[in-house]
């Protein structure tokens, strides 16, 4: 069904040519599958999150008690088998853990500690602190900054002027 | 500055079998304990060797509520180019949420690539295929 002129072909939301490229690379080879080519292609990302706008991996964003997690996942169009994780900590190379949840489980989605575990006991990946001077300069400006932005709404005290801790204010009309 | 800059990718080898996936560290000062669209299937990628696949990136708290992902695929399965489709399933969550921003990238199996965006003002994908003597940066003007 394919037309061989027009593939392989990579598609990558941004401008990551280094993520690409290596997706490319690795899926013009001759023993690697599209699968891999993903994995591979967004652990460049993973391993060097400035060339992905600090946007993936280690080292950008955080969450509000200063923490930054990660989500991932990995699809497979020839047999709509896939592994994700959500909101993993201390591991580098999500989609690394997305691809064992696939590979090695029935499952299709873990989270939170329970996936670093998996990652770290089973999948043989390092534990490693994802903070770095960007992480907590960012964290420390945020809450200079009264907290501000957040994703809190309908409570109080007012998250568009105060930090919280926040209680439940009227309910959303 | 909100996050929104995830990566989103499909992969289709020359055998037509589609592959994608996403990884992201999520939005900048999130909830503790926050997930976004990213590992959510159909919402930050979905592929299907009989169609192709789409990914997607921008604010995933409102893209997840819409499967962006699934519903490029499915437009694509009913005949849509990739741009069409991607620019269509985007029009379903402008409806409710004209403020939001994002965007989705599509390839089918023929190997024909599109995207889709809203709020960026100029979205930029990254492509590669036989055609192409390096990655070629592909810019889209949002809706």
């Amino acid at each position: 069904a394919a037309n061989n002129a027009k593939l392989p072909v990579v598609v990558v939301t941004w401008s990551y040519p280094e993520a690409t490229s290596k997706a490319w690379e690795v899926v013009s080879g001759n023993s690697y599958t599209a699968v891999d080519a993903v994995e591979q292609g967004c652990n460049v990302c993973e391993d060097d999150p400035v060339l992905c706008h600090l946007s993936v991996g280690y080292g950008g964003i955080v969450d509000t008690s200063g923490e930054p997690t990660l989500d991932a996942m990995i699809m497979d169009g020839s047999t709509h088998d896939v592994g994700a994780v959500g909101g993993i900590k201390n591991i580098k190379r999500a989609i690394s853990v997305a691809r064992l949840v696939k590979d090695h489980t029935r499952h299709t989605l873990l989270v939170g500690d329970s996936a670093t575990s998996f990652a770290t006991a089973f999948g043989g990946l390092d534990n490693e602190s994802l903070e770095n001077n960007v992480t907590r300069t960012r964290y420390e400006d945020w809450l200079d900054d009264k907290c501000q932005p957040n994703f809190w709404e309908n409570v109080t005290p007012d998250p568009s002027q105060q930090c919280g801790p926040y209680s439940p204010g009227s309910s959303k009309s | 500055k909100n996050n929104h800059d995830t990566i989103g990718m499909v992969v289709i080898d020359k055998d037509g079998n589609v592959a994608g996936g996403t990884s992201t560290n999520g939005a900048s000062h999130k909830v503790p304990g926050r997930v976004g669209d990213s590992p959510m299937i159909g919402a930050g990628a979905y592929v299907d060797n009989d169609v192709g696949g789409a990914a997607g990136t921008g604010d995933g708290d409102v893209m997840m509520r819409f499967l962006p992902s699934y519903q490029a695929v499915e437009y694509m399965r009913m005949g849509m180019d990739p741009t069409t489709a991607c620019q269509t399933a985007m029009s379903r969550i402008i409806q409710y949420y004209p403020e939001f921003s994002g965007a989705l990238v599509a390839a089918h199996v023929s190997g024909i690539h599109g995207a889709a965006c809203k709020g960026f003002g100029t979205f930029h994908y990254s492509v590669r295929n036989p055609g192409m003597s390096n990655v070629t940066v592909e810019a889209v003007t949002c809706v």
